[in-house]
């Protein structure tokens, strides 16, 4: 700002989109600033940003992580539209210098993180598959339990306390490949943000986190195209593209995998071929998204996916298929320069299938969440120190928690419900160091007949009523107040604070004893079930290290949970119309210290970090109403992530991360009854599966560049496990099916089960220039 | 399908997959440390004429190498109100206690067994319920029970192999067949359970491990019984299945330990059944 006093003079606005040079892709979280860091706004989601300032002349600076900050220089006299196109930074190239008067790119808000796809691609994954959850699982405070799985808890939640949202829709399994990779296609991904202390007041119906991932809306510019192929991720093909002379574009993605052919080659004999006739183990999927700008205020975007896992095992006579199908409808419309809207109608459904297709005896089990939502957001820019958001929406969930085909007394009840929330909230800043966001969200969910509702005393059923169809039969609300403080120390540090209220209507019930959760059933509360609340307080510090282009911070976190609910012993989760009366609630206890060291520039980017966290749970009826640990209580991780660029052409990146081995139940004795051999728990969860650790490494080797040629290819070599750790994914206390049992002999062990040693992979990628 | 095979193929599948995957031996006892020998019991008063057994032993390490510890400085009793039976120690089977040969049970009636042992009093109570009647014989040689030819080409003898759950009952119930072996001439006594609704995991692991058989030719006599069962013992047998002989597949029960009807941290169980039994002389019709 040059020599004004903001309070006197007539304010006007600046608004626009930022958006990425050589894509036209907007860039969310893009930095804009007058050069004084009290007079700083970042684009919203949908790259959007609105700025107001008196009248004079100023300069601007528009910034943000891994691209060139762009200066425009401009004399205000009226509102105005200023578009701003970034370009990307180049490794080797002479670095864009950061003034003391430029704001530091991107700050994040209390417990959230972001995560560039360039940052996904470069850490070496399993058989040379990218993922994105994986990647996530890096981060302090987000664990896994497992080998090689994509389910993640964060902060001591279940995995059903993760929103997993793409473009706005909800993911209700993000797994594909029992576990192994997620349904995150590397090259439809532009966005990844994930909130696990504070949510944005838009955001509900889950305690833990929030993972708000966005599509590309592909290239504006020029027709692109690329094809990869792993031994995991199998073939994949991206496609985009400007539509009607760039005022639109489009992007489609899809995978396919082909472990058949694995299975083909490891059928040496011909009994073995018979044995896999007929086995099925692949999935596909399909992203797809365009958009449409009428003109300056108005722009449509239509988004979907579609992804299946198909696995029959027949030599198991098992099948096991699953997928997800959402679609999302987004106008954005610009009422004034300082009002932003965007309005959608989104569409989700998942749905699971486990059957034995060739036994004696038919099984055959299914399940499926069905959603429509609708739904408002306004965001409204008084100035650049006084902002508001406010909305609402609603959502239809349709459920079938458990039905088959072999007999309907079996068959879970169906449940309808409506979930609507209304929200509104301010951000701004009380002076120059401090800075304030409150927000309330009030949320109601309504069950609505037709069903059954049974009542239980002690699990076993006392009595049951039937509701007719559209009859609302039970009411469940929460009010869920936020606030975040922040408050800037110095140039280089702050502190900030947070506290956060959330309430979950639905829950997934699931045998976790793995995280593959093929056996899902999301189930809603009810008039016996009462919805979860967790009250969430957070602090932590942040300094930037600017002489290293590091930043550092520090966070700890305390968190409770009310209606937490686990299975009572020897629960039965399928074929059990009565699941509701298995289910036990109590308390939930999370709490932690997360450490982390992250470099997002120069050659060498990478992040370090420790977390010491304990998630507990406390309920009558269970453990003799003892704390016991949760499934995925790790008290101790360290995660290290880092790449190097040697050359434009040659890159390597090294991972590791340590920790605590999660609980197990292992019996801590046996007795015999009628000739078996009984196993005796000392309480839930008492045991431990040892330390986990594992060292990825990867490099990177991109063909050289011909501008002559159409196409550009690179491989991506890598090895998962470079030490080859033997970290068992479980125990299985039977018959020895080690290599060195005595087949003829058979005898009672226990069986430490790993799934991978050392995993060299190449993978092989080409791109339409 | 057996759990055995079916982690074993799950195993060679993912090794296949991935390549690298395997299993290897632990040693459980030593991570878990020391056993408590706490005190178990397995036993049943019937409406049978006859001495009644109560079996106690210790607890042992989760994977027994040994038969576990018997119990035999026990008191042990079982009284159902008005009279009380004393129950004393075979010489010739330790940790096996039982009652004079002329005990009979009731049917209504509520019988406490008490065990003294070391100043300390462990007891449990179970009420003899009566036993639903008997299906018809051909029942027996239906699904899910398993009819084969044991010898090539021959057509005389025939193998009866049972499920250890038969589902879809009204009320649970054991039963169990005597039988003289036509090539051994070994009388084998074999046994399952009846349950009502279904398991998942029993359902499809039914006939994992060792199942009972028996060997018939025409003219077997076979000796069935069958008990009735509480729902208390219903519940017990259904866990120990569970965490047992049912545990190791996709549909598994959550992880606990079994539920009993003994006090003062003993486990096991005591039951009460009435049984009614009947013979019949193997036919092929039956097959039929």
């Amino acid at each position: 700002m040059e020599g004004h006093s903001y309070q006197q003079q007539k304010r006007y606005t600046i608004s626009g989109y930022v958006r990425d040079s050589t894509s036209g892709e907007v860039l969310a979280g893009a930095a804009i600033s007058t050069g004084d860091p009290s007079h700083q706004v970042t684009s919203n989601t949908y790259g959007f940003y609105s700025f107001s300032l008196p009248e004079g002349s100023y300069t601007l600076y528009y910034s943000y992580v891994g691209y060139h900050t762009t200066i425009h220089k401009i004399s205000l006299t009226t509102d105005q539209r200023i578009d701003v196109q970034l370009s990307v930074q180049s490794i080797g190239l002479e670095e864009v210098v950061v003034t003391e008067t430029q704001p530091s790119a991107t700050p994040d808000a209390m417990g959230s993180h972001q995560l560039s796809m360039q940052m996904v691609r470069q850490i070496p994954a399993l058989g040379g598959a990218s993922d994105i959850i994986k990647s996530l699982q890096l981060l302090p405070a987000v664990t896994t339990i497992g080998e090689g799985s994509t389910g993640f808890f964060v902060r001591g939640g279940g995995s059903d306390q993760n929103l997993i949202l793409l473009d706005d829709a909800p993911l209700y399994n993000a797994s594909h490949l029992l576990g192994f990779l997620s349904v995150f296609n590397e090259d439809a991904i532009k966005n990844i943000t994930l909130y696990k202390g504070y949510f944005p007041i838009r955001y509900g119906g889950r305690l833990s986190s929030v993972l708000d991932l966005r599509m590309k809306e592909g290239n504006t510019k020029i027709f692109r195209a690329a094809a990869g192929a792993s031994l995991l991720g199998g073939a994949r093909l991206v496609a985009e593209g400007p539509l009607l002379k760039g005022k639109g574009s489009f992007m489609v993605a899809g995978r396919r995998t082909f472990a058949e052919p694995l299975l083909w080659l490891a059928t040496t004999d011909s009994t073995n071929r018979v044995q896999f006739k007929g086995t099925r183990l692949y999935f596909y999927d399909l992203n797809g998204k365009m958009n449409y700008t009428f003109n300056e205020r108005n722009s449509l975007f239509l988004s979907a996916y579609i992804g299946r896992d198909v696995n029959k095992l027949s030599i198991l006579d098992y099948a096991i298929n699953w997928g997800n199908v959402t679609g999302s409808l987004r106008w954005n419309h610009i009422f004034n320069p300082r009002l932003f809207s965007h309005f959608s109608l989104i569409y989700s459904n998942y749905d699971y299938n486990l059957n034995t297709p060739s036994a004696g005896n038919l099984f055959d089990w299914r399940s499926r969440i069905k959603d429509w939502n609708a739904k408002a957001d306004f965001s409204y820019i008084k100035n650049e120190s006084l902002s508001f958001t406010f909305g609402l929406n609603t959502i239809s969930h349709t459920l079938r928690p458990g039905y088959n085909q072999v007999s309907s007394t079996y068959d879970i009840p169906s449940r309808n419900a409506l979930e609507t929330a209304i929200y509104g909230g301010l951000g701004g800043k009380i002076n120059e160091k401090l800075s304030i966001e409150l927000g309330l969200r009030y949320s109601l969910f309504q069950n609505i007949g037709k069903t059954t509702i049974y009542s239980f005393n002690q699990g076993t059923v006392t009595d049951s009523v039937h509701y007719p169809k559209g009859k609302v039969f039970h009411t469940s609300q929460g009010f869920e107040p936020r606030f975040q403080f922040s408050y800037q120390i110095n140039q280089q540090s702050s502190l900030k604070a947070s506290y956060m209220r959330s309430t979950q209507y639905l829950q997934l019930l699931s045998n976790s004893s793995l995280s593959f959760t093929a056996f899902d059933i999301w189930y809603p509360s009810g008039p016996h079930l009462n919805p979860l609340h967790s009250n969430q307080y957070s602090i932590g510090y942040s300094r930037d290290i600017s002489k290293y282009s590091m930043r550092f911070s520090i966070e700890a976190y305390y968190k409770t949970i009310a209606n937490q609910t686990d299975f009572r012993d020897n629960a039965q989760l399928v074929f059990n119309p009565y699941i509701e009366g298995e289910l036990l609630s109590g308390k939930g206890q999370s709490y932690g210290i997360e450490f982390l060291l992250q470099k997002s520039t120069g050659r060498f980017t990478g992040m370090l970090s420790y977390t010491f966290s304990r998630a507990k749970r406390q309920i009558a009826g269970i453990n003799n109403g003892n704390s016991y640990p949760a499934l995925y209580d790790q008290p101790n991780k360290i995660a290290f992530t880092g790449q190097y660029e040697i050359s434009s052409r040659f890159s390597v990146s090294a991972s590791w991360i340590y920790n605590t081995g999660n609980p197990v139940n292992l019996p801590t004795e046996s007795f015999q009854y009628e000739g078996q051999t009984i196993p005796v728990y000392s309480s839930r969860n008492a045991s431990r599966l040892p330390d986990y650790h594992r060292l990825d490494l990867s490099a990177t080797l991109k063909g050289k560049d011909k501008p002559a040629s159409k196409f550009s290819h690179y491989f991506v070599f890598s090895i998962y496990n470079a030490y080859a750790r033997k970290n068992p994914m479980t125990i299985y206390i039977g018959e020895d099916l080690s290599a060195t049992r005595d087949r003829n002999n058979p005898k009672t062990v226990a069986n430490r089960i790993y799934l991978f040693s050392i995993v060299p992979t190449i993978s092989y990628n080409v791109v339409l220039k | 399908m057996n759990a055995y095979r079916n982690y074993r193929l799950l195993v060679t599948l993912l090794c296949m997959l991935l390549a690298t995957s395997c299993v290897e031996q632990m040693d459980l006892n030593e991570i878990n440390g020391n056993v408590t020998g706490r005190i178990v019991v397995e036993g049943l008063i019937t409406n049978e004429k006859k001495a009644h057994l109560i079996r106690i032993s210790r607890t042992d390490v989760p994977i027994p190498q040994s038969p576990q510890a018997s119990v035999s400085q026990a008191n042990v009793s079982i009284s159902e109100g008005t009279h009380t039976y004393l129950l004393h120690p075979l010489d010739t089977l330790p940790g096996i206690y039982a009652t004079e040969d002329t005990v009979q049970g009731e049917v209504g009636k509520t019988y406490t067994l008490h065990i003294e042992i070391d100043g300390q009093v462990y007891t449990a109570s179970s009420t003899m319920e009566p036993v639903t009647p008997f299906t018809p014989e051909k029942e027996i040689f239906r699904t899910p029970n398993r009819l084969e030819n044991p010898l090539p080409d021959n057509f005389a003898i025939y193998q009866l192999e049972f499920p250890k759950v038969r589902y879809g009952v009204a009320k649970p119930a054991k039963v169990v067949y005597l039988a003289q072996d036509p090539i051994t001439q070994d009388l084998l006594s074999v046994f399952h359970y009846e349950f009502p609704g279904v398991d998942p995991q029993g359902f499809l692991l039914n006939f994992q491990g060792h199942n009972a058989q028996l060997m018939l030719e025409e003219g077997t006599v076979i000796q069935q019984y069958k008990y009735s069962l509480t729902q208390a013992n219903y519940e017990f047998i259904r866990a120990v299945y569970a965490q047992t002989a049912f545990k190791g597949g996709l549909f598994d029960r959550v992880v606990a330990n079994v539920p009993t009807n003994m006090s003062n941290g003993a486990l096991g169980f005591f039951g009460a059944s009435e049984v009614i039994s009947r013979s019949f002389v193997f036919r092929k019709d039956l097959l039929q």
